[in-house]
């Protein structure tokens, strides 16, 4: 039963601002609280929630220097220091919600506004209390994972009509979603939605489409799910998604930087940005993406040496990629400052070959292969020392550098056992195939083979849009395919024998052209791309000239 | 350019509403022992410093909107508790006015709406409305043709005609009575038309006479 005694309830005050610590402090005496504990940063927070177990934290929004309040609540809740009944409260001085970070897997139980006056409180704290009081039963199933048990317990109050019926109905489509039932899901978001276009509903239904694979249909859902709530982060992130898989990285990626100032803090975005604009051969993007990422999750629960290592591997291929000589070696000398920086300040073997692994690819891009070398027997011995605990990105990192150091043979033995270890792996057995030009696994070769056939056969229909759609699809799983690149190219080529010349279109040819730069003069495809290449030079030169005479 | 713009107005106004809240703050906790006379400045203290606050999430609101910065979410809320809320945030400026406020309405039913902004437009409504009304507020809230209708009615003297009239062309309408704001009505105005339902649309309005025969403010959302 929920009274308004709080004396035997323990309170957290976080304010940067001493006066704001006090005045809550006041408000909450005068209701009895006896006792509150105040802190004026996340750091002390955290500290203090290690120790004792709070009933009701109040927590500024903006903390000053590092985390503000929702990153703390994340970082709590994922550090399972928050227990299910803890009642975490926002306070911020501004009104909109805007400024926070972007998709949040956690959400606070309220939020209130400053001023907060004294009646204000009193009664938000009652409120607060009864809801968590009300759903201590579900959250409980959920924190140990009991979903079947928690969609009941959710069933029951809808069909009470309770005040939380709103709650339960978001939750119980999440719990779904979460063990994978995408019909009943998808009728309990289609429900609601038959009512009201609720950004909620629309943004699930998504979802279960995106996961039936229902590709096209899942995009227009995503659509008009960020139509409903323009600021929704995940909204756009599953249209970004949804068009990779449907062959446009290059209008996903459009998306993505459009929407920077949705959530310039978002660690997700910034990640799919990296990888899209890799597979759009846009390199520089890719690097600037990944510099963020490092940066914005310093603060939080996403920090990890692994985004160091992504961000060295993408100023290493920005540099591989790269046709200024100034601007590699500026990548290069990035991109080994950032990895020796991760090798010193990491004790943990696999990070340390890894960077290894990483900073020889970083010589290579430069030519400096003495120094390559070096950095790949440093990473060798180490493997050898460290007798069979490589983990998977060990080895992805160890072909990755054998194929830029021209052992293709190792290179390609390896992948092989690997492909083989996880060949029930969909998730393991795509990250092999986005490191080769050609697919290792069986499901990357049906995918370029089927991309292939259908876009050849638009091609010689003389549909070259359509034909550069269907070799994109395949570029998703293997970016660095040499064949479809050309094919790409070519086609784009032919388009532009109909449009005439666009300089979009243009840009486009040397992104493609230049992820597969790299090509050995022994691949079949060599020829192939000389001449394309040549072709295309041809085009650029007469588009200056043109454009000078224009 | 733009975003820069946009975070320095919103970090600046963030500071500014901390420095109001200080204040407001620190009126609710002298008033207690305060002499009778003194209150009565305090009161007026209190008033301007929360149209203060109102103003500046309504420059925020406007300068938002203008910039398609203002999102607008809706979903389902007690409707009843988000009044009380702003009720209950002025009580005190209530009380130092002598101005009793009832809500009436079912405390269980539900809408669809965005909270925050709503709540906003309450609150300012409320807190213009102390300063005009003689002793009493009336906050009805109920459903109509589809429609929420949250009418605000007090007993004062009510609207001028031409703000009346001129509700939605806020260059028309320089003086929210006697000089006060404007942006108030405006800011409600694009709210309230921004919260559709199929062929529905939102919307405000004002008028003279109602339940207190004073002025009535309504609010109505599809």
């Amino acid at each position: 039963m929920v009274t308004d005694d709080y004396r035997d309830k323990r309170f957290l005050i976080i304010d940067d601002f001493e006066s704001f610590q006090q005045i809550l402090k006041r408000l909450l005496h005068d209701l009895n609280v006896k006792s509150i504990d105040t802190v004026p940063s996340a750091a002390k927070a955290l500290k203090q929630c290690e120790e004792h177990q709070y009933d009701v934290i109040f927590c500024d929004f903006d903390l000053g220097q590092g985390q503000n309040g929702l990153q703390l609540m994340e970082e709590l809740r994922h550090k399972q220091l928050l227990a299910s009944g803890t009642s975490f409260i926002i306070v911020t001085a501004d009104s909109s919600r805007d400024s926070v970070v972007g998709s949040l897997e956690y959400k606070p139980d309220a939020y209130m506004n400053k001023p907060v006056s004294s009646a204000e409180l009193k009664s938000r704290l009652i409120k607060c209390l009864k809801q968590k009081n009300e759903l201590v039963d579900i959250n409980q199933a959920i924190d140990s994972k009991n979903y079947t048990q928690a969609i009941k317990l959710c069933d029951e109050k809808i069909a009470n009509n309770s005040r939380q019926k709103s709650w339960c109905l978001k939750t119980k489509g999440q719990l779904l979603l979460q063990l994978k039932k995408w019909d009943e899901a998808e009728q309990l978001f289609l429900n609601v939605l038959n009512n009201r276009p609720l950004f909620w509903a629309q943004l699930g239904y998504a979802d279960t489409l995106a996961a039936k694979e229902n590709y096209s249909d899942a995009l227009i859902a995503y659509q008009l799910a960020y139509q409903e709530n323009s600021a929704s982060l995940e909204a756009y992130e599953g249209a970004a998604r949804m068009l990779i898989n449907l062959g446009n990285p290059q209008e996903a990626q459009k998306i993505l930087e459009k929407i920077s100032h949705i959530s310039s803090r978002s660690v997700s975005r910034q990640k799919l940005l990296a990888d899209v604009s890799k597979i759009n051969g846009d390199f520089d993007t890719a690097a600037k993406a990944s510099r963020k990422v490092v940066r914005l999750a310093e603060n939080s629960i996403h920090k990890s040496a692994e985004n160091e290592l992504d961000l060295a591997d993408s100023l290493t291929e920005a540099a591989l990629h790269s046709s200024d000589d100034r601007k590699s070696k500026d990548y290069a000398k990035e991109a080994i400052s950032t990895i020796q920086k991760t090798h010193r300040e990491n004790s943990d073997q696999n990070i340390k070959i890894q960077s290894k692994l990483i900073e020889s690819r970083a010589y290579y891009s430069i030519n400096d292969k003495k120094s390559a070398e070096k950095s790949l027997e440093s990473a060798q011995n180490r493997l050898k020392k460290s007798g069979n605990t490589s983990n998977l990105r060990t080895q992805l990192e160890l072909a990755k550098s054998y194929l830029l150091s021209g052992q293709k043979e190792e290179a390609n033995a390896l992948l092989n056992t690997l492909a083989k270890q996880y060949k029930d792996n969909p998730e393991i057995s795509a990250k092999l195939d986005k490191i080769v030009d050609e697919p290792i696994t069986e499901s990357g070769k049906n995918d370029v083979i089927a991309a292939n056939k259908e876009g050849i056969k638009m091609f010689e229909a003389a549909k070259y849009l359509e034909a550069v759609k269907c070799f994109l699809k395949a570029t998703k799983s293997s970016p660095k395919h040499i064949g479809l690149r050309l094919n790409i190219i070519q086609s784009l080529i032919f388009q532009m024998k109909i449009t005439g010349l666009k300089s979009e279109i243009l840009q486009q040819c040397s992104q493609h052209l230049s992820i597969v730069k790299g090509i050995p003069n022994d691949h079949p495809q060599y020829k192939r791309f000389t001449s394309i290449k040549n072709t295309l030079d041809t085009i650029n030169k007469n588009a200056e000239t043109g454009d000078k005479n224009g | 350019m733009d975003n820069d713009f946009d975070f320095h107005l919103a970090s600046c106004i963030h500071d500014m509403k901390n420095a109001i809240s200080l204040i407001l703050n620190s009126i609710e906790e002298v008033t207690n022992d305060t002499p009778e006379n003194t209150k009565r400045h305090l009161a007026n203290l209190n008033y301007e410093a929360s149209r203060l606050n109102n103003d500046l999430i309504h420059l925020l609101g406007v300068y938002r909107l203008g910039s398609n910065h203002l999102h607008v979410v809706i979903d389902e809320h007690h409707i009843w508790d988000i009044v009380n809320e702003q009720q209950l945030k002025n009580q005190a400026l209530l009380d130092k006015h002598n101005v009793t406020l009832t809500i009436n309405g079912d405390e269980d039913a539900t809408w669809y709406f965005d909270p925050d902004l709503i709540s906003s437009i309450i609150n300012n409504i409320i807190v213009n409305t102390v300063r005009y009304t003689k002793s009493q507020i009336a906050i009805n809230i109920k459903e109509q043709n589809d429609f929420l209708i949250i009418e605000i009615c007090d007993d004062g003297l009510g609207y001028p005609e031409n703000m009346i009239s001129n509700i939605d062309k806020p260059e028309n309408n320089l003086d929210f009575r006697n000089g006060s704001t404007k942006l108030g009505l405006h800011f409600a105005s694009q709210i309230a038309k921004r919260h559709k339902n199929n062929d529905k649309t939102g919307f405000i309005s004002l008028r003279n006479g109602g339940e207190l025969n004073g002025g009535v403010f309504t609010l109505a959302l599809p």
